[in-house]
């Protein structure tokens, strides 16, 4: 059996670290999987086991009590609900009609690519640029003052934009041959789209929407300034008046209770950061559950 | 024209219930008092943050019934109100003063409030200067989140910037306990969260070298021989009627007042 | 209908157009400020006596102090007379006093203020003077003119030039000229010899002085000028709008959200798209995308309750914090706020790239290591750097973990390592912490606003870069 050569075995040599750097650079990969998923799980984990203890159903529907240390967080509750059913309202006029129109009749040209680039800036603006524009427009300007139509105004501003996109690309997504086919019978554009197009693309821009605006309701910063209450002894009834009136919300609560420092007392905090995290997880979960059936049914 | 129309919709006021609007630094005594309040006589009080400004801008623009206020309206806001049909009306609804906390260790008698101003502009960097032991002053201060951080600087340091030492603290109660552990430590913050507190103690504080000092009890700050306080303030529109003036009956009666007292504040007297 | 969907088209331009227009409208009111000056000045008693230091205190003035001690100044001042003669007998000091009228033939009965203090736009100048004499018991040889800033004043931040200087000398006293540069010289003293004024008619023949504001640019500069300072002290009697300290919290917090998110999301997105199985990544990945929807409120209390006692735990004594709300602290929970946000888009760019490319290096005998690091991670570059870019924009406009977790103190870092553990403060939150506390469309709401149009700014920015490096990609979260 002749030796190794001296060349092979340095190969040999080079082949087995290049094998182990590979291991060890799997390992490294899997650690970093490891840590992100221990740091998601981790605190979402967390606030799950802090924040059941103060769960029941006295805490969900009740009005906090004896200075906020005590009862429940009802009314929070209600207000988001109500945030996000008016941006739900108010968004998807503008935003879906903007989406279809970027996917369907800007075209390429230059004009449109800076829309479309404005629009993704518009998207990535933090929301504390639009929690100021509202406090100017809504709140000044038109003199609505903190009060749920302002909130309402805000957070579909700042909506509008992400649905746009989302729209747009649910749009796209449906195969060009169905509105060439449709148009092919002699339908005209916008009735190819409303038959063939939209109703394959409504449940992507359904989930969209629903993303958007849960998200929007989520965030403090531009309800603290157009929308927030802290506390109220009304009885809560919905009718016209309560457009102009400020809603208690929980993310609004978070806030204002951390600029009180330690009026809330902790179990409560920890209950509250579960409702208001499961309130937009269920959103997403229940956006995202829609789109998965849709995509089951889809038909190419 | 739609949202014109919303606009219009939206100035209008809901009836039966009173509106606080405006300071943080009133928000909690506020949700108690509309709490009690509520509790007590069945009235709806809805109380909102957001800080003194935006409370005098409701009231301004005649948004909010009340208009809830750590600092004397300003001039210009006054006359801004009045070109709007407001008359604004101040109404102190209790005493805040600030004590003064150093560690149990600490034996000296009292400070006047230049010697204060002295030690937080970074002037008076050491016990031993005011005849104490030789100890470096540790400096705790409110950080600028909070409004007893800019009363506290308006009529302590007289608006001279903050020494370099200071130590900015989240909460007041962060500042107990670190004047708590620190021998040479020193802070200031609403009365209620340093008394009874283990290691602490309230120095008396007089308002001139020399002069007799005071200690934060409640006669002292109420007979402003304590130098340290302020009032805090409702806002509203002329004399109070109706339901507002019921609210503002209870937050001054011996009730609301006692209420104030729970949170920290001093009643009116 | 098509006609609405142009109509909506037209709104979200207009809206566009609008958010940008309002920010600019708005922050107008920045501009509409005012640059104070004040000094306290004071004629102290001559070549013997050390410096007298209450006749500088804040709290009072010899003018003040000579009549009635140092208490009732304040809620006088504005209606201070000259004090006669007559008043002043018994005291062996000199007196003083500013005229606000330029001039000096309207003394008497003028009011008389112990420190120049004027509120005056960069643009207009003013001359206010100022008389000094001695009373007849005076025994010194020389009268001592001493000056310092008033409180939170700092001369060098003065878009003014100013000058002191003597006007005129008293009727057989030759001096030469006297002009001091305040700004090189904010704090000192000056002698000049002493004049005495025996009656009340001849006070006004005394020294007299002139405080020289002489405008160097005008208001817009001087405001912009002072808006790139490095000191954020907004409630100031002489207010500092210097972004830095906030600019630099904002970026900080960004990098060390970065550095841990990006390494960290790099390594999680390759592993997912390289190495796990389809199942394993099918039920990871939306895992990991549900921390994308905890709101961040929620992440800024959980990095209140739990990391920010364990930051003071651990690093306590390395980086002398004295609290967990720091630096450190909130880069941390930034990190863990933009990880998913990078995971999901650098795992989608590598997943989108084809199968060939990972085919043709197992054919050239790499193993998984050189196939990722020299094939495909410099092949999905551009979908890489949009992740980190995304992140960048997300962490950099977040309020609610900087507001509740960096302490929310203005300061300059030090440039040392022990920086990290001080408390900061970032732009975003000090919108959103201010714009309940100031008086609407006065300078400091103007200057907030002009802190959301720099923030908005750096949004678009990101944007075109993001755009630069190539493929679009959807801009939300």
């Amino acid at each position: 059996m002749a030796a190794l050569g001296l060349d092979d075995a340095n190969l040999l040599e080079r082949d087995l670290k290049r094998q182990r750097s590979s291991q060890l650079f799997s390992v490294r990969l899997l650690i970093c999987a490891l840590i992100s998923i221990g740091v998601v799980i981790g605190i979402i984990g967390t606030i799950l086991v802090k924040g059941v203890p103060a769960i029941n159903w006295e805490f969900l529907s009740h009005a906090p009590a004896e200075g906020m240390s005590a009862g429940g967080i009802w009314p929070m509750i209600r207000g988001s609900i109500l945030l996000m059913a008016g941006t739900l309202l108010i968004t998807p006029a503008v935003g879906i009609l903007g989406g279809i129109w970027l996917a369907e009749y800007a075209g390429n040209g230059r004009l449109p690519q800076v829309v479309r680039a404005c629009i993704s800036t518009l998207a990535a603006t933090p929301s504390i640029i639009y929690g100021l524009f509202g406090l100017a427009i809504f709140v000044l300007k038109w003199k609505l003052g903190t009060s749920l139509v302002a909130g309402w105004l805000t957070l579909s501003l700042m909506s509008i934009p992400v649905v746009m996109l989302t729209t747009e690309r649910a749009i796209r997504s449906v195969p060009p041959t169905f509105l060439e086919g449709a148009v092919s019978l002699g339908l005209s554009k916008w009735q190819a789209l409303r038959r063939a197009v939209l109703p394959s693309a409504v449940p992507g821009i359904i989930t969209g929407l629903v993303l958007a605006a849960g998200r929007a309701v989520g965030e403090a910063p531009p309800i603290l300034l157009t929308a927030g209450l802290y506390f109220s002894t009304e009885k809560l009834t919905l009718d016209f008046d309560t457009l102009s009136k400020p809603v208690a919300n929980l993310p609004y609560h978070l806030a204002e209770g951390y600029r009180q420092g330690g009026v809330i007392p902790e179990k409560i905090i920890w209950g509250t950061c579960l409702t208001l995290m499961m309130f937009v997880l269920l959103i997403n979960l229940g956006a995202i559950i829609v789109r998965s059936r849709q995509r089951a049914k889809q038909r190419w | 024209m739609i949202l014109e129309a919303v606009a219009a919709l939206a100035i209008g006021k809901s009836l039966g219930t009173v509106s606080v609007k405006g300071s943080d630094t009133l928000l909690v005594v506020n949700q108690r008092w509309a709490e009690a309040y509520g509790k007590t006589t069945g009235g709806s009080v809805a109380v909102t943050g957001g800080g003194s400004s935006i409370g005098i801008r409701a009231f301004i623009n005649g948004v909010a019934d009340i208009c809830a206020s750590s600092r004397p309206m300003r001039e210009s806001e006054i006359r801004s109100a009045r070109s709007r049909g407001s008359i604004a009306n101040e109404i102190p609804v209790c005493l805040d003063g600030l004590a003064i906390a150093v560690n149990q260790s600490n034996k000296i008698e009292s400070l006047s409030m230049d010697d204060l101003r002295r030690i937080y502009v970074g002037q008076i960097t050491n016990w031993k200067q005011l005849g104490g032991p030789d100890e470096a002053i540790v400096v705790f201060s409110r950080d600028s989140n909070s409004g007893t951080y800019g009363f506290f600087q308006l009529n302590v340091l007289k608006n001279q910037n903050w020494g370099p030492q200071v130590r900015f603290m989240p909460s007041t109660s962060e500042e107990a306990r670190e004047v708590a552990r620190t021998d040479g430590g020193i802070a200031y913050g609403g009365v209620a969260y340093f008394q009874g507190k283990k290691n602490i103690r309230l120095v008396p504080i007089s308002a001139k070298k020399g002069g007799e000092a005071f200690a934060p009890s409640e006669q002292n700050v109420r007979s402003k021989k304590y130098p340290i306080w302020r009032y805090l303030y409702y806002y509203t529109n002329g004399k109070p009627s109706g339901d507002t003036k019921k609210f503002i009956d209870f937050v001054l009666s011996p009730a609301g007042q006692r209420i104030a007292e729970e949170v920290g504040y001093y009643s009116l007297k | 209908m098509e006609r609405a969907v142009a109509a909506a088209a037209v709104l979200v331009a207009v809206s566009i157009l609008g958010l940008g227009f309002y920010l600019a409208m708005e922050s107008r009111f920045a501009f509409d400020r005012k640059f104070g000056f004040g000094f306290r000045v004071a004629a102290q008693t001559g070549d013997t006596a050390p410096l007298d230091p209450v006749g500088m205190d804040p709290n009072a003035s010899l003018l003040a102090s000579n009549l009635e001690g140092a208490e009732g100044v304040d809620e006088k001042e504005d209606g201070i007379f000259a004090p006669t003669l007559e008043e002043l007998s018994g005291v062996s000091g000199t007196a003083t006093g500013t005229l606000l009228v330029d001039d000096p033939k309207n003394f008497k009965g003028t009011l008389f203020r112990d420190d120049w203090r004027l509120n005056k736009s960069a643009g207009e100048g003013t001359t206010m003077l100022f008389c000094a004499y001695a009373t007849p018991e005076y025994k010194e040889r020389a009268i001592r003119i001493a000056w310092e800033p008033d409180a939170s004043f700092d001369p060098k931040l003065s878009p003014h030039k100013l000058t002191l200087r003597l006007v005129r000398a008293p009727d057989g006293v030759t001096l030469d000229p006297i002009s001091v540069d305040l700004s090189t010289n904010p704090k000192g003293e000056i002698k000049v010899p002493t004049w005495i004024a025996k009656s009340d008619d001849q006070r006004a023949n005394g020294y007299l002085f002139a405080l020289e504001a002489e405008p160097q640019t005008n208001n817009f500069f001087a405001t912009l000028g002072a808006f790139f300072r490095t000191s954020w002290d907004p409630t100031l009697p002489y207010p500092r709008f210097g972004l830095l300290p906030l600019l630099l919290g904002t970026l900080l917090i960004t990098l060390i959200g970065l550095a841990i998110a990006v390494p960290l999301g790099a390594g999680t997105s390759v592993w997912l798209s390289e190495v796990a199985s389809p199942k394993v990544r099918e039920i990871l990945k939306p895992v990991i995308e549900l921390l994308a929807s905890v709101p961040t409120v929620v992440l800024g209390y959980f990095g209140l309750m739990l990391v920010a006692p364990a930051m003071v735990g651990v690093f306590g004594s390395a980086l002398r914090m004295e609290s967990g709300r720091n630096l450190l602290t909130a880069g941390i929970m930034m990190g863990v706020l933009i990880l998913p946000t990078i995971i999901s888009v650098a795992e989608d760019a590598l997943r989108s790239m084809p199968n060939p490319l990972r085919d043709g290096a197992a054919a050239l005998g790499m193993t998984k290591s050189e196939e990722i690091s020299k094939v495909l991670l410099p092949a999905a570059r551009t979908g890489l750097v949009a992740a980190i870019m995304l992140g960048f924009a997300r962490a950099i406009g977040e309020t609610m973990i900087v507001w509740i977790l960096s302490g929310g103190t203005a300061t300059m870092p030090q440039g040392r390592l022990s920086d990290i553990g001080q408390p900061t403060r970032g732009i975003p939150d000090t919108i959103g912490i201010e714009m309940g506390n100031v008086e609407f469309e006065m300078p400091h709401y103007g200057h907030l606003f002009l802190l959301g149009l720099i923030l908005f700014l750096f949004t678009i920015a990101i944007n075109m870069l993001g755009h630069y490096y190539g493929r679009r990609r959807q801009w939300q979260h």
